[in-house]
């Protein structure tokens, strides 16, 4: 599995592990970390979301796509995002396409 | 003493008195006369000899004069004529080449130092115009106005960088669009599969529906005649469910291709969405060391600007320092003018000589007339001279 999701102890944050090469074959594994295949209203229950890169060795336009999805269906419950530990290359173009301005990196 | 027998007859007559005296004398000697005798004698006898030296020299040198009035005289003459006829032809067969040479010397100056002079002149200009065509283009890069600090280039890198970021944005746009299609995508697909699922409960309707109506064929059998009309029924039913069997494959092949379209669908969506974002990087990346690249462009060219312009400054001095220096032709001029002069002054002179010599019979006159010529000549050539240098001093201050 490429992608790995971590619940917090208090149910609150759930950090969602990438690692390798992040791009579109992640499609549905991504989608499927933070969106519940069931029908529930409350899918989105943790308050604050992590997106923690790590291990991801890169990341092509598709995962920018993804992120901002992610962004898109989370901002419906008014829920935080943040991107953590990239790496220079990756935190490069995260700033050319302005996703600091989106997102909350660290 | 005695070149001529003028002299010797002259000789004999101032001294025939003192010979005389000196053999009494000698007379007197050998007779013995007394002494005082003897010593007037002696006396007398010397006095004599020494008077009649002078007034034989004194005559004699009035002699030569004396001599003129012979035949040579006319050979002299002619001897005279002839040598400065001569002369006078062999100064001027060098003397006229020589001021000719001058004047072509003077007018090769003149015509040399012209050109030159305008060479230089058209260079200064030349070069003042580069000048002004390289503060043209720096005028042209800085955008029309030298005062401002911006550079025309400067704007344009600006404007590539808005471009660039709206690229960038317009780039991630499609990648946000296409994963959500993508994602809606996948959602049909998960539907399509919904469908199967159905068809798959339809096929096991259409299974048992077959199979009622097995049994029901079987028991219409068992009533007999009663039952016929039933069976009748039963089959028909039968038929329906067996449409309704080969229907719901059609479907299910429908829906098969549609999923399979999607599949497509999803694979290019993949690939509109998956940009390699390396070429925006390296071209912002690029952008900066574009912008750097320009700033040192603008120093180069400004100071390249600098140094032209003292270049040209340098130039102008050159040029005026060679304009200064043709000034030497009027020196040159002058020279020849001088030595021209000089030669003429030679050829006059000679002129003189030939003159006197063929106009004046008596040499003698002839000789002190060119003298006497010849001496104004040279005074009032050194009078010319001595004006002339306090003119030429006066000519150095205006300098």
């Amino acid at each position: 599995m490429n992608i790995k999701s971590i619940a917090s102890n208090d149910n609150n944050t759930l950090e969602i592990c990438v690692e390798g090469a992040f791009g579109f074959n992640l499609l549905n594994e991504f989608r499927d970390t933070y969106k519940k295949r069931t029908n529930k209203e409350n899918e989105n229950h943790y308050t604050n979301y992590i997106v923690n890169l790590r291990s991801t060795s890169s990341i092509d336009s598709s995962a920018l796509g993804m992120l901002l999805n992610m962004k898109r269906e989370l901002e419906k419950n008014d829920r935080d995002i943040r991107i953590t530990h990239c790496l220079p290359k990756i935190l490069k173009i995260l700033i050319i396409c302005r996703f600091d301005i989106k997102f909350t990196i660290e | 003493m005695f070149t001529t027998r003028e002299n010797l007859n002259l000789y004999l007559r101032t001294s025939w008195l003192a010979w005389v005296v000196s053999i009494i004398t000698l007379n007197l000697v050998a007779v013995e006369f007394s002494m005082p005798t003897t010593l007037v004698a002696m006396m007398l006898t010397i006095g004599l000899w020494a008077g009649s030296f002078y007034r034989y020299q004194k005559n004699s040198v009035t002699a030569p004069e004396n001599e003129l009035n012979t035949t040579d005289s006319q050979t002299l003459e002619t001897l005279c004529i002839a040598t400065t006829n001569q002369l006078q032809t062999s100064i001027n067969h060098n003397i006229n080449p020589a001021i000719e040479s001058l004047a072509q010397i003077t007018s090769v100056i003149s015509d040399g130092t012209g050109l030159l002079q305008s060479s230089f002149v058209n260079l200064a200009s030349k070069s003042d115009q580069q000048l002004g065509l390289l503060k043209e283009i720096l005028i042209h890069l800085k955008g029309g106005d030298m005062e401002n600090d911006g550079l025309a280039f400067d704007h344009f890198a600006r404007d590539i960088n808005v471009i660039l970021n709206n690229y960038v944005d317009l780039m991630v746009e499609v990648s946000d669009k296409s994963i959500a299609a993508a994602y809606k995508i996948q959602d049909m697909v998960k539907e399509m599969d919904l469908v199967f699922d159905l068809l798959s409960q339809v096929h096991k309707l259409t299974d048992q529906t077959n199979l009622l109506a097995l049994n029901a064929a079987i028991e219409a059998a068992r009533a007999g005649e009663v039952g016929r009309g039933f069976s009748i029924v039963a089959d028909e039913v039968r038929n329906l469910s067996n449409s309704s069997q080969k229907l719901n494959n059609r479907i299910r092949n429908q829906t098969s291709s549609a999923k399979s379209l999607l599949a497509e669908t999803s694979q290019i969506i993949g690939e509109i969405a998956s940009l390699d974002m390396n070429v925006a990087l390296s071209a912002r990346g690029n952008m900066d060391d574009m912008l750097q690249k320009l700033m040192e462009v603008n120093q180069c060219i400004s100071s390249t600007i600098d140094d032209t312009t003292s270049v040209a400054k340098d130039i102008q001095g050159d040029v005026s320092h060679a304009i200064m220096a043709m000034q030497f032709e009027d020196s040159a001029i002058q020279i020849s003018k001088h030595i021209s002069s000089h030669l003429q002054t030679i050829q006059k002179n000679m002129d003189t000589v030939t003159q006197e010599v063929g106009s004046n019979s008596d040499i003698i006159d002839c000789f002190r007339k060119i003298n006497a010529r010849l001496q104004e000549q040279m005074e009032s050539q050194h009078h010319q001279a001595v004006t002339a240098t306090s003119m030429q001093e006066g000519d150095i201050d205006l300098f």
